[in-house]
């Protein structure tokens, strides 16, 4: 059953209800700003898109009058109901549809209303879309698709309005998932993710579409794909993290410098795959220590791939056993939500383990 | 990056020099590319490991 709903108040995410200060990226020659909110910041990105790119088109179920979370939001009126549309509730109808298109060079932008409810596409995504260029040689692709779909914990979503696929798509070659934490960070990565030439998810923390706020520059900017971004540099510890744990953990890290006396190094990975290695190996080769955080469940989690390579690459520079801080192995749970999320809390406690080692 | 270069040593080597409280920059590792090896903390530890 599917529903939609917007109460995103950052008090239910288990953390305190003052909102952090997290640090802005600062976009070079961005021109004039506006103030967004995360869903905002999207809906700017795809209206350039759709502006500059006359092959662009939107679809999904409930697109047309705005979108459940208000992302497409006057698209339609604007490009009219050829180029914004919605098409009958079949995830895998819409994602082989934007296969179809892109193999024609069109630009699709697609969205899958949760990403709880992207498995019923995952044959067409890991079999066909990520496929479609190694199987014929180059002679076709689908590199201009781009699947859009909200993730993570909202507070109350309960078993399908929850969850965090990234990793179920990131050991898939052929696809590329992006991940962006703030409205600044969304609008570029979906901006170069729309003009990618390959298929891309790109996932939004639904959590943060009304709560996070940011000035953001109403021009066309990207931001590059495969790059993490060094939100805070520190000595002591690297914190590596993505989308709506990014909060969690400035909060964990200034828990830490406050309580312990260290300097935290915090890491947005950004994207999931591929992702930037270099960046987190520098990283763990200067502090010797590492934590790895995401909402989805520890096993199969994309901190295993992450915590494997930096084993591999920075042996001769740990300090002590890397831990991750996840969601437990369980499918993600209504009233007991604030007890399963990796928080804060636990957070710091992982971060004093591994200093105290 | 600028940043001093790290001493190296598997983190059992860690372990061990921190077991017994030895700074592992006053130990001469000669192990591959200057690695700390254990035998160079328990040379340490007996007082015959030329400190730098």
């Amino acid at each position: 059953m599917k529903r939609s709903f917007h109460s995103t108040s950052a008090n239910l995410a288990g953390g305190p209800s003052a909102p952090i200060n997290y640090p802005s990226l600062e976009i070079e020659n961005g021109g004039e700003k506006q103030k967004m909110n995360l869903f905002q910041a999207l809906n700017n990105a795809m209206d350039i898109a759709l502006q500059k790119d006359p092959k662009a088109v939107i679809f999904g179920e409930d697109v047309g009058f705005g979108g459940v979370f208000r992302c497409t939001v006057g698209l339609r009126e604007k490009y009219g109901a050829n180029r914004v549309f919605n098409t009958p509730l079949c995830e895998q109808g819409i994602a082989g549809f934007g296969i179809g298109l892109a193999a024609q060079g069109a630009t699709p932008i697609a969205e899958i209303q949760f990403a709880d409810y992207i498995f019923p596409a995952f044959d067409q995504i890991v079999n066909e879309a990520a496929k479609y260029r190694y199987r014929s040689g180059g002679q076709f692709d689908c590199g201009s698709l781009t699947i859009r779909s909200p993730y993570g914990a909202v507070g109350h979503g309960g078993h399908y309005h929850s969850q965090s696929p990234e990793s179920y798509f990131g050991q898939t070659p052929g696809l590329k998932v992006v991940i962006p934490s703030t409205p600044i960070e969304a609008k570029g990565l979906l901006l170069a993710s729309i003009r990618e030439k390959d298929p891309v998810i790109f996932f939004e923390p639904k959590l943060m579409y009304r709560s996070a706020v940011e000035e953001v520059p109403v021009g066309d900017y990207e931001i590059p794909l495969g790059k993490a971004r060094i939100v805070k540099e520190g000595k002591d510890i690297t914190l590596i993290g993505w989308g709506a744990q990014m909060r969690v953990l400035l909060q964990a890290a200034n828990m830490a410098e406050e309580k312990l006396g260290i300097s935290v190094e915090l890491i947005d990975l950004r994207t999931i795959q591929p992702w930037d290695v270099e960046t987190v190996i520098n990283s763990v080769k200067k502090t010797g220590r590492v934590v790895i955080s995401h909402e989805a469940p520890k096993t199969g989690g994309w901190a295993a791939e992450i915590s494997a390579t930096i084993q591999e690459r920075c042996f001769l520079h740990l300090e002590a056993p890397i831990q991750r801080v996840c969601g437990y192995d369980t499918p993600f749970p209504l009233i007991f939500e604030k007890f399963y999320l990796p928080d804060h809390l636990k957070n710091f406690e992982s971060i004093k383990k591994t200093i105290h080692y | 990056h600028g940043q001093k270069i790290k001493v190296l040593a598997t983190p059992s080597v860690r372990h061990l020099a921190k077991a017994n409280s030895i700074d592992l920059n006053k130990v001469q590792g000669t192990g591959k590319e200057g690695r700390v090896l254990k035998e160079n903390i328990l040379d340490f530890i007996n007082g015959t490991n030329i400190s730098q």
